[in-house]
């Protein structure tokens, strides 16, 4: 099915979906800075949002008169443009003004609930309002499969959308200029429905506003977004005598100046203090690790470290060290800084810096380090989880010279850690003591781990004395100072407390390191929260119950003699949401896991998704056209139960086989655009077969609500519980299990109807 | 509905509801009462009907049968009060006595570091909330020590000194008063490190075995003392009053944290009713602030701040200011009133040299308060 010649409707359609994920990504990146990008936040505003666009799309559905559909969506997308800007403003400062918070992640789980859905309805709701009243509208104009031929072009215009951000947008403009533009576009759409509508005086000089207004915002765009994010950054730091900051495509960058003191912040968790960093934990950190090494001499730094380690390890007989960080945008953000220290490092000339990401680069080099060590990270979301893994340190070992040493360090106590610490302790010392033959930690504030296939020397003797030769000591390190570090009753009841809790080991396909980094958080910040989320690993099989009794709950809905079928096409499309959901995080997952992280590959794998279910859209159409609506529905639920597994199995094989990356990249790339084909497929098909009772805006409204609850439901449980607790097979087989129940439900509803003689498709 | 799906449908929402109450059940900790040890609290009174009230810390609890103590140490056991981390600590680890901070005590020695779970305050900032935001059950692990097998541990380990520190000794008040007297008995030093809210008589009692104390002097302000640590400033006054009364060898740290605490005015008054109330001679530790617990993204303290709160602590006349958690600040070191001269040449925790003469400035002979001998 082609759009109609000069149908103006196919590209505002378009624009919706395109507005939606761009908008998504950026109210998502704001997040990732008010947060500190912990996992969990993530996954509850992301839920947030999409649950918020489904009761917009519920909620647009009901709107059934005639003569309000073209002003009603012209005045949606104007709202829509105008709420964006302030509600970007108020993301990262919003923990502070409503609860007297610098980070969000310091509001709770339920706060942090309440306050995204807050922040996130008026745009939510709006942009989820727009998707069923632009079906009336083509439903009114006698078109027929609305719906579908609307679905057809939110995933073109998704589609698009993802592929402008991820593969040119982000290196042209930063998120606020993308805002700007993103609002004057759909203020001047609006704008435009809203004349066309019916053109009153006032609505000619409302579309003659916005034209004017948009085509400003456009050119005008960075001035005007360079005094929103002054005035976001004002209000998320008052008293600071001022800010600067960068948005690379990997993440933000701001610093912040008081009081003669800047302090940098990556992703709104603090970096560096200059031009006096917080030297103490850092230098204590780099000086035993490289102390504990005879001869240092090529070092290969991961994650970061500028600001006083490499400083610290620079101090040592070091030959070359090899800095990488994905993002080059912090390497010269730094370089800028009034900091000797800073400065002493990037002029070194033994540095070289790479940006790339870690476990790319490690599966590339070919070059042996003696030292490798690892920045203060946490293993708290999927990306940096994977640097605390058995195939991590398998690539470290690899990498690794004679006497090679790793080191890293986690979240401690210099006294007693609390359970859910060390549990997130002991799950990567179980990964690293299978890997390495010996893996000493020295407790602190945060533990650190030297972890290497022999047992290097670590006495205080041998450490005191390397420190004097290489005149490296930084002054505290003296030999009392390392006995006490270095006691052996302390360091005896670290390793016995590590071994003496029973954990999964953490592993790429297992992350169950990023589950117990969530209790963790919730030991910290929500300990309602860490309390559910220990008892739910203790008691996981409620999953499975949870499967069961979706089934059961369907069952009985769809039992009844009138709604039957459609209740049953709403669970159908409810699941495919969540495997929907599935795919988008988990294929970006495998592709970090066995590739690494490139961005524009990230944005092509992406790009292919929704290929997918553009693609599936169309075919979904061509499928209603042919009146092949029951077997087929059928034949596309089988499918998507199918397809799930398929992911795990792959990335298994993938991983053993250690094949050319280009063919990891390849199956994936297949594999989201066959995936995504058979949800979008789903969509049109079951949005005719749907009995409208007349209204189809209606029916597309509960639909695309349907859709974009089972995302809510997988945003909210995937990567924050599902994931890290059953690791990739486990999550892939649940999820098709959920499919074949959803299949079951519409097998006996679709006999029921044709037992009654219902209608076919 | 035909009755295999009825049969089906009743049968899954069955196991739903059998799993939903299994997940949400909560396990009964395990020997949870053979693990508790109880030792009847010190000073509390019984106001009827079997609810007490406890008298260890300004807040003075309420606490009804079965019922807990705001700090979670203390249980009310049919009208009687105990203190239920009685000889279980959570944490006993060998420290430098710079890190106490007591810079005027012993230089250059060890203590041994006592604490349990448990504490009266919630500051947002601790360093040691593992314990202090835990109760007994709760947290990762206690040891069985009574005040006499810590004694021995001391001088088997041949360490001089016992602290009370990590969480609040308040909390575990009569766990550390028989562990003093038993160890001034034995010849080993005591001192704890608190935030200043014991109630007047269990301090005075305390401070008879205790050799020094370092009081957290969090802010001068109630607003950051509710706010921030859910605790009260006068109490806090009131305290360094009697520590000073009683003549047991007081330091003060502030902590000093951006945008909560270092409004230069607020320091000065701080300093002022110090140098009024205390004498000029009370070292004041001005440390500075790094990202902890719920504190994470709060950026750490200006170096620029911390020598600002040290010039105004010199004018308004304090004779021992010191800036910690600074390594390498020259400031982090102990200097003679009088000439200036370097008393204790310190770098971080690590006691580098040391220029007294029995108490005594070396270089210019001015008698410098402290406990420099066991």
């Amino acid at each position: 099915m082609k759009p109609a010649p000069r149908d103006p409707l196919g590209f505002i359609i378009a624009l919706i979906g395109a507005g939606g994920i761009v908008a998504q990504v950026l109210m998502l990146r704001e997040f990732v800075v008010a947060s500190g990008g912990n996992e969990l936040v993530m996954g509850i505003v992301l839920a947030n949002w999409l649950m918020l666009e489904a009761l917009g799309a519920y909620l647009g559905g009901r709107l059934n008169r005639e003569d309000l559909l073209l002003p009603g969506l012209g005045a949606a997308l104007i709202l829509f443009g105008c709420i964006l800007i302030p509600t970007m403003i108020i993301i990262t400062p919003f923990p502070r003004l409503a609860f007297g918070v610098l980070s969000a992640q310091e509001m709770g789980m339920w706060g942090l609930t309440m306050a995204s859905s807050l922040l996130l309805a008026p745009s939510g709701l709006l942009h989820g309002a727009t998707f069923p009243l632009a079906v009336q509208l083509i439903s009114s104009a006698g078109i027929r499969g609305a719906t579908g031929r609307a679905y057809l072009f939110e995933t073109l215009g998704t589609l698009v959308g993802g592929v402008l951000i991820t593969a040119g947008l982000w290196f042209r403009f930063d998120a606020t200029q993308l805002a700007v533009i993103l609002a004057a576009s759909h203020v001047g759409v609006g704008s435009f429905l809203l004349r066309r509508a019916a053109p009153t005086r006032f609505r000619r000089m409302l579309f003659s506003l916005s034209i004017i207004a948009a085509v400003v915002c456009a050119i005008w765009s960075p001035r005007f977004a360079g005094d929103f994010r002054d005035l976001s950054l004002d209000l998320r730091w008052p008293g600071a005598d001022g800010t600067t900051y960068i948005d690379t495509p990997y993440g933000n960058v701001t610093e912040v100046r008081y009081r003669g003191e800047s302090t940098v912040y990556y992703d709104g968790s603090p970096l560096v203090t200059a031009p006096n960093p917080d030297l103490a934990m850092v230098q204590d950190f780099a000086h035993l690790g490289a102390a504990s090494h005879p001869q240092p001499s090529r070092v290969l730094a991961l994650a970061g470290g500028l600001g006083g380690m490499i400083h610290a390890l620079l101090e040592h007989p070091v030959e070359e060290l090899v800095y990488v960080d994905m993002d080059p945008g912090v390497p010269g953000f730094l370089a800028g800084m009034d900091c000797e220290v800073l400065a002493a490092e990037i002029s070194d000339p033994r540095l070289r810096i790479e940006n790339r990401d870690a476990r790319l680069f490690l599966s590339r080099t070919e070059n042996e380090y003696d030292l490798v060590i690892l920045n203060f990270i946490d293993p708290s979301n999927i990306s940096s989880n994977r640097l605390f893994t058995r195939e991590f340190f398998e690539l470290v070992r690899g990498v690794s010279a004679d006497e090679g040493l790793l080191i890293y360090s986690l979240p401690g106590s210099p006294t007693e850690m609390a359970p859910q610490t060390l549990r997130l302790n002991a799950s990567i010392y179980l990964s690293a003591r299978a890997v390495f033959d010996s893996v000493e930690v020295i407790p602190g504030d945060r533990n650190i781990y030297l972890a290497s296939s022999n047992t290097p020397a670590f006495d205080v003797e041998t450490l005191a004395n390397r420190l004097e030769v290489r005149d490296a000591d930084p002054g505290f390190m003296s030999h009392s100072y390392l006995s006490h570090r270095l006691d052996p009753s302390r360091l005896g009841l670290m390793l016995e407390n590590l071994t003496s809790v029973t954990v999964a080991p953490n592993e790429d396909l297992n992350p169950r390191a990023l589950y117990y980094s969530m209790e963790h958080w919730g030991g910290v910040f929500s300990p309602g929260a860490a309390s559910f989320l220990r008892r739910y690993e203790e008691r996981g099989m409620v999953l499975y119950a949870a499967i069961l009794g979706a089934f059961a709950l369907a069952l009985l809905l769809t039992s009844g003699e009138g709604g039957g079928l459609r209740r049953s096409m709403l669970f159908s499309i409810w699941t495919s949401g969540i495997a929907g959901m599935a795919f988008d995080i988990l294929v970006l997952f495998v592709f970090q896991a066995l590739y690494g992280f490139v961005y524009t590959m990230a944005g092509v794998l992406m790009a292919a998704f929704m290929a997918g279910l553009y693609l599936g859209a169309r075919w979904g159409n061509e499928i209603v056209e042919r009146n092949l609506g029951y077997p087929i529905f059928g034949f596309l639920e089988a499918k998507l139960c199918l397809t799930l597994p398929l992911l795990y199995y792959g990335a298994a094989y993938l991983g053993r086989a250690d094949p050319p990356p280009g063919a990891i990249f390849a199956f994936l790339l297949i594999y989201g655009v066959v995936s995504g084909s058979g949800v979008g497929a789903q969509f049109p098909v079951a949005a005719a077969m749907l009995p409208t009772s007349g209204n189809e805006g209606t029916a597309a409204g509960s639909l695309y609500a349907a859709d974009l609850l089972g995302g809510w439901l997988g945003g909210l449980t995937i990567a924050v519980v599902m994931f890290p607790l059953l690791g990739l097979r486990g999550t892939v087989w649940m999820l098709a299990s959920l499919k074949a129940a959803s299949l079951t439900v519409f097998i006996l509803s679709s006999k029921a109807v044709k037992r009654l003689g219902g209608h076919s498709v | 509905m035909s009755i295999d799906r009825r049969l089906v449908t009743i049968i899954c929402l069955l196991l739903v509801a059998a799993a939903v109450i299994y997940v949400t059940l909560e396990k009964p900790p395990e020997d949870a009462e053979d693990s508790i040890v109880f030792r009847e609290t010190m000073y509390y009174r019984n106001i009827g009907n079997d609810t007490v009230e406890c008298g260890i810390c300004f807040r003075r609890c309420i606490v009804a049968e079965g019922d807990l103590g705001y700090c979670r140490n203390r249980k009310n056991i049919d009208g009687t009060l105990y203190n239920i981390v009685y000889g279980k600590p959570s944490a006993i680890q060998v420290d430098p006595v710079e890190k106490e901070p007591q810079h005027h005590f012993l230089p250059g020695s060890q203590i041994l570091c006592i604490g349990t779970a448990g504490c009266n305050f919630h500051c947002r900032f601790c360093h040691n909330w593992p314990l202090s935001q835990r109760d007994v059950e709760t947290v990762g692990r206690t040891f069985e020590r009574s005040p006499a097998d810590l004694v021995e541990e001391a001088q088997r380990r041949g360490i001089p000194t016992i602290s009370f520190t990590y969480n609040e000794p308040t909390s575990f008040y009569e766990y550390a008063y028989d562990t003093a007297k038993l160890a001034q008995e034995a010849g080993i030093n005591v001192i704890f490190h608190s935030n200043g809210s014991m109630s007047p008589e269990p301090l005075r009692a305390l401070l008879e075995y205790t050799d020094a104390v370092t009081i957290d002097l969090k802010a001068f302000d109630e607003d950051f003392y509710r706010d921030v640590t859910e605790g009260r400033l006068e109490p806090v006054l009131d305290t360094l009053e009697i520590i000073r009364q009683e003549g047991v060898w007081l330091e003060i740290v502030n902590l000093v944290i951006p945008t909560l605490n270092d409004d230069p005015e607020q320091i000065r008054q701080m300093c002022r009713w110090i140098a009024t109330n205390l004498g000029t001679d009370i070292p004041l530790h001005f440390n500075r602030f790094s990202p902890a617990y719920r504190l994470p993204t709060l950026p750490a303290t200006p170096v620029d701040t911390l020598e600002m709160a040290y010039e105004i602590a010199k004018e308004e006349g304090l004779q021992f200011v010191v800036i910690g958690n600074v390594p390498g600040h020259e400031r982090n070191s102990t200097f003679c009133p009088e000439c200036d001269s370097p008393l204790i040449e310190r770098h971080h925790f690590t006691v580098n040299e040391v220029h007294l003469d029995d108490g005594h400035c070396s270089n210019c002979g001015r008698e410098i308060p402290g406990i420099w001998q066991p």
